[in-house]
């Protein structure tokens, strides 16, 4: 007798292969493909801050590829010699160090992967070539990391992640190869169940509080915000920026704009075109004592690479690790190099005490000598003019109110002494200008005087009622020692444009100089839905940066203590975290095995309806058919007393079962019929 | 000392006897349990573990919280990518299929039936044996026949390989592999003598043979083409028509006029053979036999095959030589 095969299978003759290790297979046109196509998404965000060299290289070496593997359909793929390879290799590497005079770090490691990478796909002859690419992939995919994890990074990078494990599919197809579409399914059928296990890792994977190694010294290059400095037009860049500075929650009503200082570093040492901080510490610190309503919220601070908190003035509670200097700017312990939060209280209507003496004031009247000589002579001439140093301050900014002064953020440059310039030519300038005008002023009247720079203002989100400061906030102020009341904020600018102060920059400039970007959609209408969805989509970021990238240790500590682990050790997170991933693996088994159990209705209903037979002593033999077993049982159950309609149905149902299951493909209303047929038996 | 690595050995032995509980030949149909299944992380899998290490590490240092992110949900593709490799394997249905006679020398080709009874395909499934290796894809609801050589040498009954069933699918993290030993035998037939020694007379069998080809200048029409037929006796003419319409080979069939009796006897070979070499030459003889239509008697001892002629006899006579054994002691 010869074999039959049911009508529903099919039969091919395998082949003999000789024995090969399935990793020396050559890498399938599929494969370099999708690996090429997975490498769109995660090279075409580091275009940005490669060398232009390494990105046309990268480019050269990808076009090349896909040359080389979309010309060779059937042919093995012609690659170029090892030699070629080499001499790019050692230029690459020559070009890396040029570059970046290092090759460790973090802008030289990963121009580094990605010149190795480019390189890699061009020697890819092999399937362990192929996988080594794949995971040199995956950590390409880590390194878009510093730069941005937005929530639109993410979304590229997940996209990325499937492509690759696509990819990484199509290397372990050892016997054919596999149409994309159905390779990418499957990849992201795998990362989707990947989803719960991941979750779990993220929220009870023990965090430590990093770094490891010590920083490389690129690693929060290109942070932009306030520095130690100021230099005339730095503030007008920063306003230019749309950039968040920090976000506020307030525990109350937010003050009003008016009181919304938040101070930052204060600069008293002037070099008649610089402000700096003040390098040595006065003996005596500045004292205040707290007046007036106390304001609580809480700062989510992005990371400056500075030791600087911002806070409301004046602030009378910080967090454990931070502290006022002596020129009351607040600092922490290390430079903020990750998202930080710290709650805060501060007093805007304090009192300074003064309690300095004569020796503490020196280094606030300190000037270049033979700088500004025209404000010079014009202070000396109101000292002369008998005037207190609480009239000077009045004078001076009525001086700035009354002559042709403007508040703009085009200001022209200027050259050796900035100061007369301004207030004797240009008379044109941002806050900057101001308060360092206003301060040298002071000085040269001898009233002890410094800049503080810092924020201004802010924008409360309707959607969430998180309080938003931006780099454009950034914003600079003076203060001044006034026998009997200390240090008092002067903000010569309020003097020149009243609306910067109270209702921010964009009120206080004219239209043309509003911020960029989406302020400048025509239309009152665009203008609100713009705003409107800009809200919105902040309102999102800031839940993102909160839950996903502000995950610290002290986070997941408060997590896991709102979901029940009372102060939890790294033992007890370790063990829920293998329970959980465990059990969730478990899951997705018991998953993908149900889905085997399932997925033929009509061999269970069959073996359910022989079993029944069976416990009324007529067992299937293994080897019968359906047929035979039916004609087998009826004869047994004719010995009986049956109704005949019993064994009509036992051949109905033994022929239905021969029909589906090896006939055409069965449609869901003939299974059905036969699940029914097998019930009522 | 020695006592004590022997005892260790065998501890070893007894565990791996316990993990992989050898099974020895299956002659019936095999669902892959999961008990049958084995896993393990490739030297892939290794790697990827230890790129996930230096991950996490790149992630605490630069306090990467997306790099966290990246780093879990590789790890836990590693472990999805580790059930499906199982699933890819596990609740296979296999089943010896034959295994047709040859002569020692040839290979011996043992064919299996894979059979995937799932919605979902099983891909690069490999079968290996020490010999040779093939790899497959199942698609779904579909049995395929699988075929594995194994070189052979000596006559007699030739037991299949164990074939180890593996796959790396889908990531080639890890490798899930189960043995089985198909319950297929192959009969091996003694190595046909080359050479051109006559075929003897049936009076003494002792050399003096009928010319080859005598009588066979009778056509006796065509007849379906055996493996055995020579080329020559191969119908070229129908073969072409036999190419182009799908139908079998067909052999001209010669009416041998050399009815005369032909009788193959062991005992009356020539002395200077060795029993393997004897068996080669009856075997070579036999086949010529065959091949010339003629009637012939196979004598092995006590043991008388024919007198008969046709492919009966042939395989009768075949079968016999392979598994002779001389009565001991002589």
């Amino acid at each position: 007798m010869g074999w039959r095969w049911p009508g529903l299978f099919s039969t091919t003759r395998a082949s003999l292969a000789p024995d090969r290790q399935a990793q020396d297979l050559p890498a399938g046109r599929t494969t370099v493909l999708t690996l090429l196509v997975a490498l769109i998404p995660v090279l075409a965000p580091h275009l940005s801050h490669l060398p232009l060299w390494c990105a046309l290289f990268a480019g050269a070496m990808f076009a090349w590829r896909a040359l080389i593997t979309w010309q060779a359909t059937r042919a093995p793929a012609r690659l170029p010699s090892r030699w070629i390879l080499l001499a790019l290799m050692l230029l690459a590497l020559g070009a890396t160090l040029h570059t970046h005079r290092t090759l460790f770090g973090r802008d030289a490691g990963v121009t580094f992967v990605c010149v190795l990478l480019s390189l890699k796909l061009l020697e890819t002859r092999t399937r362990r070539d192929a996988v080594v690419a794949i995971f040199l992939s995956y950590f390409l995919i880590l390194t878009n990391f510093f730069y941005s994890q937005s929530i639109a990074t993410a979304a590229l990078m997940l996209a990325a992640l499937v492509l690759i494990t696509s990819a990484l599919i199509a290397a372990n197809r050892d016997a054919h190869e596999m149409p994309f579409l159905r390779q990418t399914r499957l990849a992201a059928i795998i990362i989707a169940q990947a989803l719960p296990m991941m979750l779990i890792l993220f929220v009870l994977f023990p965090r430590v509080q990093g770094p490891l190694w010590g920083l490389p010294t690129d690693a929060q290059a290109g942070v932009s915000g306030l520095s130690d400095s100021m230099s005339p037009g730095l503030i007008t860049q920063l306003s230019l920026s749309d950039g968040i500075a920090f976000r506020v929650t307030f525990s109350g009503a937010p003050p009003r704009g008016a009181d919304l200082y938040w101070r930052g570093p204060v600069l008293s040492q002037f070099d008649g075109r610089n402000w700096r901080v003040q390098s040595a510490n006065p003996l005596r610190p500045a004292r205040f004592e707290a007046a007036g309503p106390a304001v609580d919220y809480e700062v989510t601070l992005e990371p400056s690479n500075r030791p600087w908190l911002f806070a409301l003035e004046m602030p009378t509670r910080l967090p454990d690790d931070a502290r006022l200097t002596a020129d009351l700017q607040p600092v922490t312990d290390r430079p903020v190099t990750t998202r930080l939060r710290y709650s805060a209280r501060s007093h805007p209507g304090f009192r300074s005490l003064p309690t300095e003496e004569r020796a503490d004031l020196e280094p606030y009247l300190a000037l270049p000598a033979r700088a500004n000589p025209r404000t010079r002579e014009m202070m000396v001439g109101w000292v002369l003019e008998g005037a207190t140093p609480r009239q000077l301050v009045e004078r001076a900014l009525r001086h700035f109110r009354t002559e042709e002064f403007f508040y703009t953020l085009e200001p022209p440059l200027l050259d050796n002494n900035p100061v007369d310039e301004f207030l004797f030519g240009a008379k044109r300038g941002f806050c900057e200008h101001y308060a360092s005008a206003f301060v040298v002023m002071m000085r040269f009247a001898r009233v002890p005087a410094r800049v503080v720079t810092g924020y201004q203002g802010g924008e409360v989100n309707p959607v969430d009622g998180v309080f938003t400061v931006r780099q454009s906030d950034a914003h600079a102020w003076a203060e001044v020692w006034l026998a009997g009341s200390g240090w008092t904020r002067v903000d010569p600018t309020a003097a020149v444009s009243p609306a910067r102060v109270e209702r921010g920059l964009p009120g206080a400039l004219p239209q043309r100089f509003a911020p960029p970007l989406l302020a400048r959609l025509a239309g009152d209408w665009g203008a609100q839905w713009a705003a409107r969805a800009r809200m919105n989509w902040e309102a999102l970021a800031n839940q993102w940066n909160q839950l996903v990238l502000n995950y610290t240790p002290e986070r997941q500590r408060e997590t896991l203590e709102q979901l029940g682990m009372k102060t939890p050790t790294w033992q007890e997170m370790v063990i829920a975290m293998t329970l959980g991933v465990g059990l969730i693996t478990l899951a997705v088994a018991l998953w993908l095995m149900r889905i085997q159990r399932e997925q033929d209705p009509v061999q269970r209903a069959w073996l359910r309806f022989c079993r029944r037979l069976a416990r009324q002593g007529i067992a299937r033999a293994p080897h019968e058919g359906a047929l035979d077993f039916a004609a087998r049982a009826s004869t047994l159950l004719a010995q009986r007393p049956t109704p005949p309609e019993r064994l009509g149905t036992l051949r109905a149902i033994a022929e239905g079962y021969a029909a589906l299951r090896y006939g055409r493909k069965p449609d869901r209303v003939a299974v059905a019929a036969f699940i029914r047929l097998t019930r009522s038996f | 000392m020695a006592t004590l690595a022997a005892q260790r050995g065998r501890r070893f032995a007894r565990l791996s006897q316990w993990v992989f509980q050898p099974r020895g030949p299956e002659t019936g149909e095999i669902l892959l349990k999961q008990r049958r299944v084995f896993i393990f992380p490739t030297r892939h899998g290794f790697f990827f573990a230890f790129s996930l290490l230096a991950f996490l590490a790149a992630s605490i240092n630069y306090d990467l919280a997306l790099g966290f992110v990246l780093t879990f949900f590789l790890a836990a593709a590693g472990l999805v990518a580790m059930l499906h490799t199982f699933r890819n394997q596990v609740h296979l249905v296999m089943r010896p299929l034959r295994a047709e006679a040859v002569f020692a020398g040839m290979d011996a080709v043992f064919e299996v039936m894979l059979d995937n009874r799932r919605d979902d395909e099983r891909a690069a499934v490999w079968l290996k044996t020490a010999h040779a290796a093939t790899v497959q894809d199942l698609p779904a609801h579909t049995a395929l026949a699988c075929a594995t050589a194994l070189p052979t040498s000596r006559r007699g009954w030739l037991d299949a390989p164990r074939i180890t069933l593996e796959t790396r699918y889908p990531l080639g993290l890890f490798r899930a592999w189960s043995y089985w030993q198909p319950g297929l035998r192959c009969l091996v037939y003694p190595a046909p003598a080359v050479g051109d020694a006559l075929l003897p007379t049936a009076a003494d069998g002792s050399g003096e043979g009928v010319p080859r080809g005598a009588g066979t200048d009778d056509f006796g029409g065509l007849r379906p083409y055996l493996v055995t037929d020579s080329p020559r006796h191969i119908a070229w003419k129908a073969a072409a028509l036999a190419l182009e319409t799908g139908a079998a080979l067909q052999a001209k069939h010669f009416l041998g006029t050399a009815a005369a009796e032909v009788v193959f006897d062991l005992d009356c070979m020539p002395e200077h053979l060795d029993l393997e070499a004897r068996l080669s030459q009856l075997t070579r003889w036999v086949l010529d036999a065959d091949a010339e239509g003629l009637i012939y008697t196979l004598r092995l001892g006590r043991q008388v095959v024919g007198p008969s002629h046709g492919a009966a006899q042939r395989l009768t006579c075949l079968e016999a030589l392979a598994l002779f054994e001389p009565p001991h002691g002589s």
